[in-house]
């Protein structure tokens, strides 16, 4: 596997250095050929505020040829731009913002109106020659693509105009391969790395992704999120506000079909590495890279070449038992919101990466799966085994099992059926050849939850965090109406599509209670039904938008409607439901 | 009597530069015999573990790591340094082996470029199996980012060992034995260092 890193916000990029690191001698004047990583993976680092990625000296810009380079999103746009204007005045959103800082809602509004908007659409491809949207257009053709295979045969866009330009910065670039001569250099899938804090990175993984996979339905994408750790972030964020944004992204993420959007999450939780490592950033952004290594390593065994590539993971990642689908086992859903045309939805899993290293005389594959895996008694403290994410990994559904080292296969699987009760061919075994100084192993554990009802209360499980965020989401909803619509200069249509989005029948705070209800009965998925902030594109904004006077004279009329509305919900199951929940605590 | 004995070992021994010779020459041997070791070494764990039968090729093939192309150049560089160095401390004049040396040569050794050329005649043809040979050879191994950057003073030590030699050539047919140790010495280290990467990789595997 070779992967595109894309580091994306502030954690992103610190994490990417990791990735980063050259493997060749540091020569400080005119180094040849090209920089090497680890694994051979290329990279590079989306910002969106431009005074960070100026602020620092490890990355260059990409435009200007630089490598290791950062690309600030919005770098195609204009100050005076007319696009830019239109967003502001129509909706409030600031295309050029130095940063979006802990608000996923912000970027996802900023993503869903050019979806939602035929006039900003065609403003938007006028000033940018064909980019229907200048942001994710911009990242996916100027920064990612030229570093993937499927760059090859590809300009960045017209050779016209604006884009014409652009295809003349982009051929800078230090690597011959963004021009598409060297396709064995070349990525054969994307990896977004960034903080689910609800700022840049929260926000990017997936408008890039659905643009593109607008263009490549199958080519390999996945996503590892960090889920920052609980309590005040040195931005004085709060816990709610950064698990609102984490909760939104990762709703988004994984409620996209297969072909739709990221190939599989794996997640990590900083808070198992606030606790390893003491708060110590670098150490924790290491610590991720390191757990991850046994998959970039290409040193397979003989004749395994290509188990590991992308494309085969991502078979692996979404790989259905053909038994469970037929009998529809109790834990997968089966309602009505789970089924498309009578087929049985694929929505991405959820990874935990499970990592250890030891030296290589210091025990055995079982030691090794014990320290990634953690005991079968211990599943709390957290940050006492490799497990970077809570959960009990006896609940996965699959394990694939990447290892550095000289150990066979069937030592390796009876070690990870032991541990996990897997079936034996639910664990998918990579081997690499390692080096002979230490040996490592790297878990991932697909959907290690489910199953059974009241897991949320058991500390430790993925049931318990996802409770514990989703809880706090909600509750951070509920108390702060006003911080979330409020916020700047919103015009009065974000107002009320936010406000529909979050607030309204069936929007994110009823859907979120329905994954509360989910995790305590033990279903899964938690996450199902696809919400949009600003609808499917039916409405144009001139529709929506009310006349405030008009609104003023039809005050007893609205006052009506209102009422009648409040009646209809305080009759509705669900409202009824949450008053008794409400009486009975 | 002891006379006698000493007298008798130089008949035997050969003088004391060209042991040294043989000692450069010994460590390049072992040098070899540990990378061929370490193959098979690996092999045969890899053999014991594998799930299916495997030749050599896709073994190598499974080994193979990119280094980085300054690694690469570096190695080459270092290697093909090293030959030089070797060649102008012992042939550049008579002094060793009187029979063969530059000096046989007066036309080259009087021309300007004559140690350029000389030089360049050495690295030629060993230069061309060096480039074919060094880069895949340390392919085999991990080789760290520390162990990478310390092959940079390679070519330092090299060329302090090529300034050493050019000196004892430029003073010849005066001797300064001080200045030929140091020539030799920074040859020796540079060969230590160029084993380095194999030796460490075998002595890991062996452990």
């Amino acid at each position: 596997m070779k992967p595109c890193v894309v580091g994306i916000g502030g954690a992103g990029g610190n994490i990417l250095k990791q990735f980063l690191q050259s493997q060749d001698v540091i020569i400080a004047v005119n180094p040849l050929g090209e920089p090497l990583a680890y694994g051979e993976v290329k990279g590079l680092w989306l910002e969106s505020a431009s005074q960070d990625a100026q602020g620092q000296d490890y990355y260059g810009n990409l435009i200007q040829g630089r490598y290791p380079g950062y690309l600030i999103c919005h770098g195609m746009i204009n100050d005076s731009s007319n696009t830019r204007s239109y967003v502001a005045n129509t909706y409030g959103f600031d295309l050029k913002a130095p940063g979006f800082d802990r608000r996923a809602e912000y970027l996802k509004g900023v993503f869903e109106v050019f979806e939602f908007d035929p006039e900003l659409k065609v403003k938007c491809s006028a000033e940018f020659k064909g980019y229907e949207n200048p942001l994710s257009g911009y990242m996916w053709k100027e920064g990612i693509r030229p570093f993937t295979i499927i760059a090859i045969g590809k300009s960045t866009g017209n050779a016209s105009g604006k884009e014409g330009k652009l295809q003349e910065r982009g051929s800078r670039n230090i690597f011959s391969t963004r021009n598409g001569h060297n396709s064995r250099k070349l990525c054969d899938s994307i990896l977004f790395v960034a903080s689910l804090g609800g700022g840049t990175g929260t926000g990017f993984i997936n408008p890039i992704t659905s643009y593109v996979r607008s263009e490549e339905p199958i080519f390999p994408i996945f996503a590892l999120g960090i889920l920052t750790e609980k309590g005040v972030d040195k931005r004085h964020a709060q816990e709610g506000q950064r698990d609102l944004g984490a909760v939104i992204a990762m709703y988004d993420l994984l409620t996209k079909e297969s072909g739709a959007g990221i190939d599989g999450l794996i997640l990590v939780d900083n808070q198992i590495l606030v606790e390893k490592f003491d708060r110590n950033y670098s150490a924790m952004d290491s610590c991720i890279y390191s757990a991850l290594k046994p998959i970039l390593d290409l040193r397979n065994y003989p004749g395994d070449q290509l188990q590991d590539d992308s494309p085969a993971i991502r078979r692996v990642f979404w790989e259905v038992d053909a038994a469970d689908a037929g009998k529809g086992k109790a834990q997968e859903n089966t309602d009505k919101g789970d089924m498309v045309q009578g087929e049985k939805k694929l929505l991405p899993p959820v990874l935990v990466p499970c990592y250890h290293i030891q030296p290589d005389y210091s025990g055995n594959v079982t030691t090794l799966v014990a320290g990634a895996l953690g005991n079968a008694e211990s599943l709390f403290p957290l940050g006492n085994d490799g497990r970077l994410f809570p959960c009990d990994p006896t609940k996965a559904d699959r394990a694939l099992v990447f290892t550095r080292g000289f150990f066979s296969s069937a030592e390796i699987r009876d070690a990870v059926e032991k541990r996990t009760g897997l079936e034996k061919d639910k664990i998918k075994i990579y081997r690499k050849l390692g080096d002979s100084k230490n040996e490592d192993m790297l878990v991932l554990l697909r959907n290690p939850y489910g199953g059974t009802p009241g897991e949320h209360k058991r500390q430790g499980t993925l049931e318990w965090r996802f409770h514990d965020i989703i809880t706090e989401s909600v509750n951070y909803i509920d108390q702060n109406e006003n911080n979330i619509l409020g916020f700047q200069g919103y015009k009065q249509i974000t107002k009320e599509k936010l406000r529909n989005y979050i607030y309204g029948e069936n929007g994110l705070r009823d859907e979120l209670y329905n994954c509360i209800d989910r995790l305590e009965n033990g279903e899964r998925p938690i996450f199902k039904r696809p919400l949009r902030i600003f609808g499917n594109g039916a409405k144009a904004p001139a529709v929506v938008i009310g006349d405030p006077e008009m609104l003023v004279e039809d005050k007893a009329r609205l006052r009506e409607m209102v009422k009648a509305e409040l009646q209809e919900i305080l009759r509705s199951e669900d409202c009824r439901r949450r008053i008794r929940d409400i009486l009975n605590s | 009597m002891s006379l006698l004995l000493m007298s008798l070992l130089q008949m035997i021994l050969p003088r004391y530069e060209v042991s040294l010779l043989i000692l450069i020459i010994i460590a390049m041997l072992i040098g070899g015999i540990c990378h061929h070791a370490y193959l098979q070494r690996v092999q045969s764990i890899v053999k014991k573990t594998a799930d299916s039968a495997f030749d050599r090729r896709a073994l190598l093939k499974a080994l193979h790591i990119s280094q980085g192309s300054n690694f690469n150049a570096l190695m080459i560089l270092s290697w093909s340094l090293f030959l030089t160095a070797m060649t102008f401390l012992y042939f550049l004049t008579p002094d060793i082996f009187p029979d063969r040396n530059y000096f046989l040569f007066p036309q080259m050794a009087s021309e300007s470029y004559g140690l350029a050329v000389f030089g360049a005649a050495v690295v030629l043809i060993p230069g061309l199996l060096i480039s074919l040979i060094v880069p895949r050879v340390y392919s085999y191994y991990l080789i760290s980012r520390w162990l990478k950057n310390l092959n940079l003073l390679t070519p330092i030590f090299l060329i302090a060992s090529l300034f050493c030699s050019i000196n004892l050539a430029t003073i010849y047919p005066k001797a300064n034995g001080f200045i030929w140790s140091l020539g030799y010495g920074t040859l020796l280290v540079s060969l230590i260092l160029l084993l380095l990467p194999i030796i460490i990789g075998f002595a890991e595997e062996m452990r």
